[in-house]
C-alpha cells in the first residue's frame, strides 16, 4: 500500500487528461485512498479551473458588452429608467479647502550620488522644500494668512485598488509618512505609509493609511501587455504646481540616461514635482512613472517603465504587515478622447506632500 | 416594458442560452438588467458599477448552465438578481463603504448558502487574476497558449523563441508554480 509521492507536474498532466491509462488508474485509486492528497489535488485543480476561465470568460465579456452597448445606446432603457440620476460617490475625507493658493516652491533638487544617476545632467523633478527653519517661515506666514497650503515634493500614482500609490524615491526621501492629496470637486486628502523603496530603480511605494479611505474599484486603465515603441504617443498627468498638469509628446528612446534600460527617454516637457507622475499611451497603457529629466537638453524626460513597479510591488508584498495588492483592471480609456482619458485618471494622480 | 416569460418559454430561452445562441443570450440579457440597475444604483452605485456586476451575474449563469447537472431553483431573474446583490454587497463590503442598510431588501436571503459559495468562489477567481497579472510575461503568454489555445510544447518554443520543446515546458511548470505561490500567498 505504498503510494507514490505524487508531485504537482503529475497533477498537471492529470488535469490535463495526459496520463497514461496505467498512471491513472494508480492515481485515482491514491486520490480514493488519502483525504491529504486529495485536498492537495483539489486546491491544484481549482487553479487550473480558475485560470482556464479567465479566457473563456473574457470573450464571453466581450460579447455581453456589445449587448450592453447595444441596449444602453437605443431608447428602451433611458425610456425604462425614466429620470436619469448619478449618485456620486464621496470617497474623500471632507476637508474644506479654501480657494487654491499658488505657491511655487522655489529650489531645484540635484541628485546627490545615488545609484545610476550620479550626474549633474540627471535632475530628478522634486519639488525641493527647503530647510526646517524656511520650513516654519512658511508655516507661520500660512497662519497669518489663514491659508491652507501644504508643501509639496512631487507625484503619485494608483497602482492597486487596495491603496498603493507609486512615486520615486527622490520624492519621499528621508520621510517616513506623506500625504497624498488630490483635488476632484472636494480635496481628497488621505495619510501614506512609505512601504518600499528601490534606490537603483527610484521606484518608491506608498500605502493609504486612512480611516477615511475607501478603496479605489476596479483601476480604470490597463496593464500593458508589452513595452512601449519607439516614437509612440505618450501623456503624462503630475502636480509641477498646485494645479495638476497635463504634458504629452513621444517615446524618444526604449533606454533611459546612460543606456539605463529599466526606463524610457520621452520628449515631454517636465519639471520638477512631475516626478511620479503615470506615463500612458494613447490607449490608457500605463507605460511608467516619470522620474527626472536631462538639465542640458530641453525637452528631454525619464520614466521608469512599468514592469519594475510590478515587480516591486510583488517584493513590497512579501514583507510582513503589507496588506496584498489588488490588482484588477477595467480599462475605461480606451477609443475615449483625451478629455475624457485624463478626467477617468486624474482621481488616481496625487500630489505628494509633507504631514504637518 | 420588462418582458414576462411563462417557465416553459423561459426554459426554452435557457437551453438556448446553454447551447450558446447568440440571440437567447442578448434575450436574456436585456430582460433582467432594470432590476439590477436600480438596486446598484440606490446602493451607492452608478451604471458602470451596475453594468460590470451584472455581467458578471450573467456569465456566472451562463456558466452554471454549461455545467449539465446544475437546475434553477428559482426563475433565472431572481437567480441573477440574488448573484448580483450579493456581489455587489460584497463589493461595497470590501470598499468599507458598507455602513448603511441596503436599500431595496428582496426577499432573496433564503438561498443565502449558495450565495456565499458563489461571493467566496468570486473573491477566489479575482486573486487569481491579481495573480495572473503579477507572473507578468513571458508566464502570461506560455500559460494561455498551453491552457486555453491548447499549444503544444513545440509550437510554444517556436512561437517564444526557445530552443527546445524541453526548456519551453520548464519553463512553463516554473510560471505554473509561481502563480501557484503568489495565489496561494493572495488567498491567506
Amino acid at each position: 500500500m505504498e503510494m507514490k509521492g505524487w508531485t504537482e507536474e503529475d497533477f498537471d498532466h492529470y488535469y490535463m487528461g495526459l496520463m497514461e491509462a496505467e498512471e491513472r488508474s494508480r492515481f485515482e485509486a491514491d486520490l480514493a485512498r488519502s483525504g491529504e492528497l486529495k485536498a492537495r489535488y483539489e486546491a491544484f485543480a481549482g487553479i487550473l479551473r480558475n485560470l482556464q476561465k479567465t479566457y473563456t470568460r473574457k470573450s464571453l465579456r466581450k460579447k455581453l458588452q456589445t449587448i450592453h452597448a447595444e441596449m444602453a445606446s437605443s431608447r428602451e432603457l433611458t425610456e425604462m429608467l425614466g429620470q436619469r440620476y448619478r449618485l456620486y460617490i464621496r470617497r474623500s475625507l471632507a476637508v474644506a479647502a479654501s480657494a487654491a493658493l499658488m505657491v511655487t516652491l522655489a529650489g531645484l533638487y540635484f541628485s546627490g550620488n545615488l545609484g545610476h544617476h550620479k550626474d549633474n545632467a540627471y535632475l530628478e523633478l522634486r519639488n525641493e522644500v527647503q530647510g526646517i527653519s524656511s520650513e516654519q517661515e512658511y508655516i507661520r506666514k500660512e497662519l497669518t494668512k489663514g491659508q491652507r497650503q501644504v508643501p509639496f515634493t512631487g507625484s503619485s500614482f494608483v497602482v492597486s485598488s487596495n491603496g498603493i500609490l507609486a512615486t520615486n524615491v527622490h520624492v519621499i526621501r528621508n520621510l517616513d509618512s506623506v500625504w497624498v492629496t488630490n483635488f476632484q470637486d472636494t480635496l481628497v486628502r488621505y495619510k501614506a505609509r512609505i512601504i518600499y523603496k528601490n534606490e537603483t530603480t527610484d521606484i518608491a511605494l506608498l500605502k493609504i493609511d486612512d480611516p477615511g479611505f475607501s478603496g479605489f474599484g476596479k483601476l480604470p486603465y490597463a496593464k500593458p501587455a508589452r513595452s512601449g515603441d519607439i516614437a509612440e504617443y505618450v501623456f503624462t498627468l503630475g502636480y509641477s504646481k498646485q494645479e495638476i498638469v497635463f504634458g504629452e509628446g513621444s517615446i524618444s528612446s526604449v533606454s533611459g540616461y546612460y543606456n539605463d534600460t529599466t526606463s524610457y527617454q520621452v520628449s515631454i516637457p517636465v519639471n520638477p514635482g512631475n516626478s511620479g507622475g503615470p506615463l500612458f499611451d494613447a490607449h490608457g497603457n500605463f507605460l511608467g512613472l516619470i522620474s527626472g529629466k536631462n538639465t542640458q537638453k530641453e525637452g528631454v524626460g525619464f520614466a521608469v517603465k512599468s514592469d519594475y513597479i510590478y515587480q516591486a510591488i510583488i517584493e513590497a508584498s512579501e514583507q510582513e504587515g503589507v496588506e496584498e495588492p489588488v490588482l484588477q483592471f477595467r480599462n475605461r480609456l480606451m477609443g475615449k478622447s483625451r478629455t475624457e482619458q485624463v478626467k477617468v485618471l486624474q482621481p488616481l494622480v496625487f500630489k505628494v506632500e509633507i504631514p504637518r | 416594458m420588462k418582458e414576462q416569460w411563462e417557465p416553459k418559454e423561459e426554459k426554452q430561452i435557457l437551453e438556448k442560452v446553454r447551447s450558446g445562441d447568440n440571440i437567447a443570450v442578448g434575450k436574456l440579457y436585456r430582460a433582467h438588467y432594470p432590476s439590477v440597475l436600480h438596486f446598484v444604483k440606490t446602493n451607492m452605485g452608478d451604471e458602470d458599477d451596475a453594468a460590470e456586476i451584472y455581467q458578471q451575474a450573467f456569465i456566472i449563469l451562463y456558466e452554471k448552465l454549461q455545467e449539465g447537472s446544475f437546475t434553477l431553483s428559482a426563475s433565472a431573474g431572481t437567480f441573477l438578481y440574488a448573484v448580483a446583490r450579493n456581489l455587489w454587497l460584497a463589493n461595497l463590503k470590501e470598499r468599507r463603504r458598507f455602513s448603511f442598510e441596503p436599500s431595496g431588501m428582496d426577499p432573496v436571503d433564503e438561498e443565502g448558502e449558495e450565495m456565499q459559495v458563489i461571493v467566496a468562489r468570486e473573491r477566489e477567481f479575482e486573486n487569481l487574476q491579481s495573480s495572473l497579472e503579477l507572473i507578468g510575461e513571458p508566464c502570461k503568454t506560455i500559460l494561455k497558449a498551453y491552457y486555453h489555445e491548447k499549444l503544444s510544447m513545440e509550437e510554444i518554443a517556436a512561437q517564444l523563441g526557445y530552443t527546445n520543446a524541453d526548456n519551453a515546458k520548464n519553463q512553463k511548470y516554473k510560471c505554473l508554480m509561481r502563480l501557484k505561490r503568489i495565489f496561494e500567498k493572495l488567498g491567506e
